[in-house]
């Protein structure tokens, strides 16, 4: 055999989210980690699914333009302050975990306001109940670099992408 | 090697799309094109283009041993003289690399012979690994191919696999051109893979990446970029503004900047120098050495850094019988004519894919004239002996 036995795709298109057939039932977890842990799930939907859904967070996540709207809507540690493309900033909610299941995908899960150690999804849907044993604070897993803080200033940007666009070209 | 017609599937367009591949068509005109198919012996593949791919994989590995602390050499492959210290050093320390596509000439009688090597950016991979396979198994599903059919496709497993083994830490950033349809697909196929390998995709647009006062690059967020996976050429980034920042070594680069010396047009008068009259080469001189007279009455004009089949020159004699227009100008390679499949006007080439250094699948590309451009159409093959 010269081809591989499946291919499969877990970000991209429609593919992502094709795991239908399945009775929806989700499973929600404040990090990699805990997922692991609870053996409901392999290791590898574990780590993909996470990477699903903090794509989807960095992608969908609703703005603010300031902290207190913000607050009212994820609770008093639940968002974070990020620098605006063109310059100034906004608010998002952080990530605190995130859901998996079969049928429905992966997705963001952020701090329920009124719920101390409960989540909710982008929709307000709550989910939860999770205690903080499976990850110290409750703060998705800092694997290093997971999260989204910033880790330095930037002093110049658009240092590339010249010749690109002068040739206007791809590769 | 055998062109046949088939049928598209009804669903096609749909199911190109779900799986992210949303260019299939531009401009109107069709890009996936799967109302032909290429049919191979499995002698031929693994005769004629898998184990010639592996022993020009070697060549390469070899030649970037030769040519990284040759100076004429670096001159003659018009590679800023800044980057020889960086180049030299990414080599030494054998910086991993990912992947690459050759360019081949073969029309079913082999072996197949080196046109060009894609060594830094290489498309064509989503719609190689991911569509083509979706093809296959579709068409032995309804019947109309054999379930003993095959394909010369295991990119997809050796992606995830390679990405996995580059020592990358967790946090992979991914780079393209904000406003490319086609790059943003490849590098979101490539963060999809990365993902199933356990690491942490992030992507962010070529023209956003920024440095910090320590000259680290940076992501919007302001998040240190550790790894940096980019779909844009080196030579690009070497003669931009951030170009400098890159030779301090500031993260990780895929693909590392040693392989600005197979990204080059110019590979092919070098390999033909160091590996004179090896079955998987063509003739070819940097234009300007005597020795170029050597060449027969066929002859291609290929700027070192062209891209897209643009400024490609074929000339028999003095007469030049085909040309592209385009934007690269600088020094040229003149390379022997190779034998690419040719039927009525029509002429395709391969694409032979190479991940962490192993030949490992194939795409065929189909232009209606001699000069292989970005209108080509995508044919997907199968295996069948």
């Amino acid at each position: 055999m010269k081809r591989s036995m499946t291919v499969s795709l877990v970000l991209l298109g429609s593919a992502a989210m094709g795991l239908s057939g399945c009775k929806p039932k989700a499973e929600s977890y404040p990090s990699v980690e805990a997922c692991e842990a609870a053996g409901q799930h392999t290791d590898q939907e574990c780590r993909e699914g996470f990477a699903a859904a903090q794509r989807e967070h960095e992608t969908t996540a609703r703005h603010f333009q300031s902290r207190d709207e913000c607050l009212a809507a994820y609770g008093p540690t639940g968002c974070e302050e990020r620098r605006a493309e063109g310059g100034g900033s906004f608010f998002m909610p952080m990530m605190m975990g995130y859901m998996l299941g079969r049928g429905l995908g992966y997705h963001p899960l952020y701090q329920d306001p009124n719920r101390q150690n409960g989540m909710i999804g982008a929709g307000g849907t709550r989910f939860g109940g999770y205690t903080s044993a499976g990850a110290g604070s409750g703060r998705l897993a800092d694997r290093g670099t997971s999260t989204s803080r910033p880790e330095t200033s930037t002093v110049s940007r658009g240092g590339f992408g010249e010749s690109g666009h002068s040739f206007s070209g791809g590769s | 090697m055998l062109r046949e017609s088939s049928a598209p599937r009804p669903d096609w367009r749909e199911k190109c799309e779900a799986a992210g591949f949303t260019f299939h068509t531009q401009d109107g005109i069709p890009y996936w094109d799967e109302s032909a198919r290429f049919r191979f012996t499995l002698d031929q593949i693994e005769g004629d283009i898998e184990g010639p791919t592996q022993e020009l994989v070697a060549l390469c590995y070899a030649a970037v041993d030769e040519l990284a602390n040759d100076e004429q050499a670096l001159s003659r492959l018009a590679i800023p003289s800044d980057f020889w210290p960086a180049i030299a050093e990414s080599w030494r320390l054998r910086d991993r690399d990912l992947y690459g596509r050759f360019d081949l000439a073969y029309d079913g009688r082999g072996p197949a012979k080196l046109l060009e090597f894609n060594a830094d950016t290489p498309t064509a991979l989503l719609e190689s690994a991911i569509v083509q396979w979706q093809w296959l198994k579709d068409l032995q599903a309804g019947g109309r191919l054999s379930s003993d059919a095959d394909q010369y496709n295991s990119i997809h497993e050796r992606l995830i696999a390679a990405l996995g083994q580059m020592g990358i830490r967790g946090r992979l950033h991914l780079a393209a051109m904000a406003d490319n349809e086609e790059d943003q697909a490849t590098i979101l196929y490539l963060a999809d893979c990365a993902a199933q390998a356990g690491l942490e995709p992030a992507m962010v647009a070529i023209e956003q990446i920024g440095v910090d006062a320590r000259g680290r690059f940076t992501d919007l967020q302001d998040r240190i970029i550790q790894t940096l996976f980019k779909l844009y050429p080196w030579e690009w980034m070497a003669r931009e503004a951030f170009g400098g920042h890159t030779l301090a070594r500031p993260c990780q680069f895929i693909e590392p900047v040693w392989k600005m010396l197979l990204s080059n047009k110019g590979l092919c008068a070098e390999l033909w120098r160091l590996n004179p009259n090896h079955p998987n080469l063509l003739p070819s001189f940097h234009e300007g050495d005597p020795a170029a007279s050597s060449l027969g009455n066929a002859v291609v004009r290929k700027p070192l850094h062209g891209r897209e089949g643009a400024n490609i020159e074929i000339r028999h004699g003095a007469r030049i019988t085909a040309a592209t227009g385009g934007p690269y100008a600088g020094p040229a390679i003149l390379q022997a004519a190779g034998a690419v499949f040719r039927e009525g006007d029509r002429t395709a080439i391969l694409g032979s894919w190479i991940v962490a250094g192993q030949a490992c699948g194939l795409c065929i590309r189909e232009e209606d004239g001699a000069i292989t451009t970005n209108r080509a159409r995508f044919i997907p093959h199968y295996i069948y002996s």
